[in-house]
């Protein structure tokens, strides 16, 4: 078939090499995928009789990618319920910009990640660390409860190479960690140079809101932050129009937005 | 007989046939629209009015918004097809997501994002306007809600909003 009458909505068969569990309700999924990615990118995964969804990437191999994912709509129950390691599916991407890893080489860096939105950085973190610049990037990463707490083992490896706050939003009274907000440990980052200082906020609608007013009163630039957001989504390459906002479309455009842009997109 | 045909038919006259030329309802767009117009009162009105039932997109010749949509037939469940169908953004779950969360809840801003992407949107990214002014939507829409009526409607807001911007 010539590349002119590619069918771009045709998924491709990819073997679910392993599954993570974190909790009851995410799991990730590593799917055989061999090609460039990027982390902030996103796949539909396409299940025939059930349909498709967009789902973040949340770490990248040479032949596979992983993609983590809550059972929370029709594709993601299957996927709970049935579907095991060495099973065939669909794939179809990679989609969107993804972040660039290189941007963020040479100066302070401030991540805060709240809940599975967690995943989207998780690739720009992991390639970070392997960097000599590993010791400037700070990490506020947040979740529900203890419970719901993922991806353990990778920041147990985390935060000995940068620094890491690790925070729930509510506990039982014998949790030893740290109990509280993103929001409340923003002031406390050890940040030697902040106006030159970049960030990366991912998260809940609301949670960027106030992550953002707690950055800026640091005196934090807006044009050094970027924000990876989500719609709906159906075909993934901005003709669906699902997910558009104004004249931009979060599946080509973003998800991966400069602060600065984003304020100016309103649904 | 045949001959008073064939005598009908030499004879030829030059016809004009009448058309429309001009729509009596003029328009007028705003060029640009001030971002603090998305938030705007002027959209509450459609709230009221608006019953979301998505005609206005579906007779619209530049509607081509679509969900992707697995059908499988019930005489044979192992046969089917993966069809784009039909999505209307003034329909209900157009911007809905997995775990419950909706974009865009009221008619207003449904209406809003229709019409800017008409007039406004589709040409800061392609350089052309979306609407071709048919008036299709404003024929077919049940509660009389007139798009072209919106468009003046949203000209006068524009021009108000910037005359009253007062210099720094």
């Amino acid at each position: 078939m010539s590349s002119q009458n590619k069918n771009e909505y045709a998924p491709m068969p990819s073997k679910i090499q392993d599954i993570i569990k974190h909790t009851a309700q995410e799991w990730t999924f590593r799917f055989t995928f061999s090609g460039d990615v990027k982390p902030g990118q996103f796949f539909q995964i396409s299940i025939p009789k059930v349909g498709e969804c967009p789902i973040s990437v949340s770490g990248i191999g040479s032949d596979y990618v992983d993609l983590t994912l809550r059972a929370v709509g029709k594709v993601t129950d299957y996927l709970f319920e049935n579907c095991k390691a060495g099973d065939n599916l669909f794939l179809r991407g990679p989609y969107g910009n993804g972040f660039d890893v290189h941007e963020y080489e040479g100066g302070e860096l401030i991540i805060v990640a709240g809940g599975t939105a967690v995943s989207p950085v998780r690739g720009v973190v992991q390639y970070l660390c392997n960097t000599k610049y590993a010791k400037d990037v700070h990490m506020i990463a947040g979740f529900k409860d203890p419970g719901e707490i993922m991806f353990k083992k990778d920041l147990a490896e985390w935060a000995d190479k940068i620094d890491l706050t690790l925070t729930v939003d509510g506990a039982p009274e014998d949790y030893e960690g740290n109990v509280g907000l993103v929001t409340k440990y923003i002031p406390e980052i050890p940040i030697r140079d902040i106006s030159q200082c970049k960030a990366i906020v991912v998260g809940p609608p609301p949670m960027i809101k106030f992550t953002m007013i707690e950055l800026v009163k640091r005196g934090l630039n807006e044009e050094n932050v970027w924000i990876s957001d989500s719609r709906r989504m159906s075909c993934g390459i901005g003709k669906c129009g699902h997910c558009r906002i104004n004249d931009k479309y979060v599946c080509i455009d973003g998800p991966v937005f400069k602060f600065t842009e984003h304020k100016t997109l309103i649904d | 007989m045949e001959g008073a045909f064939q005598c009908a038919y030499s004879v030829e006259e030059e016809v004009k046939p009448r058309y429309v030329t001009k729509s009596e309802f003029r328009v007028t767009r705003p060029e640009n629209v001030p971002l603090e117009l998305f938030k705007d009162s002027m959209w509450d009105e459609y709230s009221r009015r608006c019953i979301n039932c998505g005609r206005c997109n579906f007779v619209c010749p530049t509607c081509t918004c679509f969900t992707i949509q697995d059908i499988f037939y019930t005489d044979n469940g192992r046969v089917g097809e993966r069809r784009r169908v039909n999505a209307s953004c003034m329909v209900d779950g157009y911007t809905d997501v997995a775990g419950g969360l909706t974009m865009r809840k009221t008619n207003g801003e449904r209406m809003r994002f229709k019409v800017l992407h008409k007039i406004y949107d589709f040409r800061k990214r392609f350089g052309y306007d979306m609407c071709v002014g048919c008036g299709r939507c404003d024929t077919v829409c049940p509660e009389y809600i007139s798009f072209s009526n919106c468009i003046n409607k949203l000209n006068s807001r524009v021009k108000e909003v910037s005359e009253n911007v007062q210099p720094k």
